[in-house]
């Protein structure tokens, strides 16, 4: 294990800092049906950030905080914006993670930093499909 | 010729005929039998070819079952891609596969090797094969996605599997196409 690990750890955390803050408006905007969906993301991004920040501390390290607020990539007035902003979300985090894999060398990392990537990937070709967005599946997700 | 005399004399030919053939096939040294170097096969050779069998197999899946081509084609195009990107990352790898294969294009054409490999050249065996696909075609629309959907999630666990047992960009790279790819398998499940 070296900081280069913690550095690709700490960037996957704060990516799910800022999932979780935007799914927080991505709620707000969406219908109430749609909103248990959200919520059970806001749940799995939770547990991740807290395994995240223990994977972190048992490294020797500090958890990264998280911000007050997160500047949107753009309006979200409605529930296009609302999808369109959480595909976002998840090729962020996905962003984070493959980051993290890419520092890391110890296979806990390794294999914690590659499941998530892959559950983010997954979760931003679900929001394509709702949003509309071709193409559904993203290329080059993290990169 | 008495027996004995018959197999001494047998065996001074071929012994004769061993060592000449011996002499022309190592003439720096006729002490030492010569041995072909063992092949070295790249770690992400055999996931490269399995990359090409996949695109092969959803080209083939589309040329069968035109209805098909709006839902794979961008899935065909993105593996496409992630094997170039891989190509472009492991040399060592793509020079093997070049060497030994023809290389299929998303669109079904087929593109030679500019120059032939020479029988001896130390590609691994299965790379002498262009890629192929299922030996008989799918019987419907359904099957050719069903067997589709089964390769692509065998796909999704090499990257994967091989993206654990690399480190730094590469396995980023390895990382992000086996996270694309399973979510090619969702789509087609």
């Amino acid at each position: 294990m070296t900081a280069s690990e913690v550095e690709g750890l700490q960037a996957a955390l704060r990516a799910e800092h800022t999932a979780i803050w935007g799914y927080g408006i991505v709620g707000a905007s969406l219908s109430p049906e749609a909103r248990q969906s959200v919520r059970d993301l806001d749940v799995a991004h939770r547990a991740a950030r807290d395994d995240l920040a223990d994977l972190i501390r048992s490294r020797g390290a500090d958890p990264d905080p998280t911000e007050a607020s997160y500047e949107l990539p753009f309006p979200v007035v409605d529930a296009t914006g609302a999808t369109q902003l959480a595909a976002v979300l998840e090729s962020g985090v996905a962003r984070g993670y493959a980051f993290s894999l890419s520092r890391a060398d110890t296979q806990q990392a390794k294999e914690f930093s590659l499941t998530a990537l892959t559950d983010a990937a997954l979760r931003q070709t679900t929001w394509h499909q709702v949003a509309g967005i071709a193409p559904v599946t993203p290329e080059f997700p993290g990169l | 010729m008495s027996r004995r005399s018959l197999l001494l004399t047998g065996a001074t030919v071929m012994g004769t005929v061993g060592l000449s053939i011996g002499l022309s096939g190592c003439e720096a040294d006729p002490v030492q039998p010569t041995q072909p170097p063992e092949p070295v096969i790249e770690p992400l050779t055999p996931l490269l070819l399995s990359q090409r069998e996949l695109i092969a197999q959803y080209q083939e899946a589309v040329t069968a079952f035109p209805e098909l081509a709006v839902t794979l084609s961008p899935l065909q195009t993105q593996s496409a891609a992630h094997t170039d990107a891989l190509l472009a990352a492991a040399p060592a790898a793509a020079a093997q596969v070049a060497a030994g294969g023809v290389a299929q294009s998303p669109s079904g054409s087929s593109t030679q090797p500019s120059a032939p490999a020479p029988p001896s050249a130390s590609a691994p065996p299965s790379a002498s094969a262009p890629p192929t696909a299922s030996p008989l075609p799918p019987a419907d629309a359904v099957t050719a996605v069903l067997e589709l959907a089964q390769a692509v999630g065998t796909a999704a666990g090499s990257l994967r599997a091989a993206a654990l047992q690399t480190e730094g960009d590469l396995a980023a790279l390895l990382g992000s196409c086996s996270a694309s790819t399973a979510c090619h398998a969702r789509l087609l499940t």
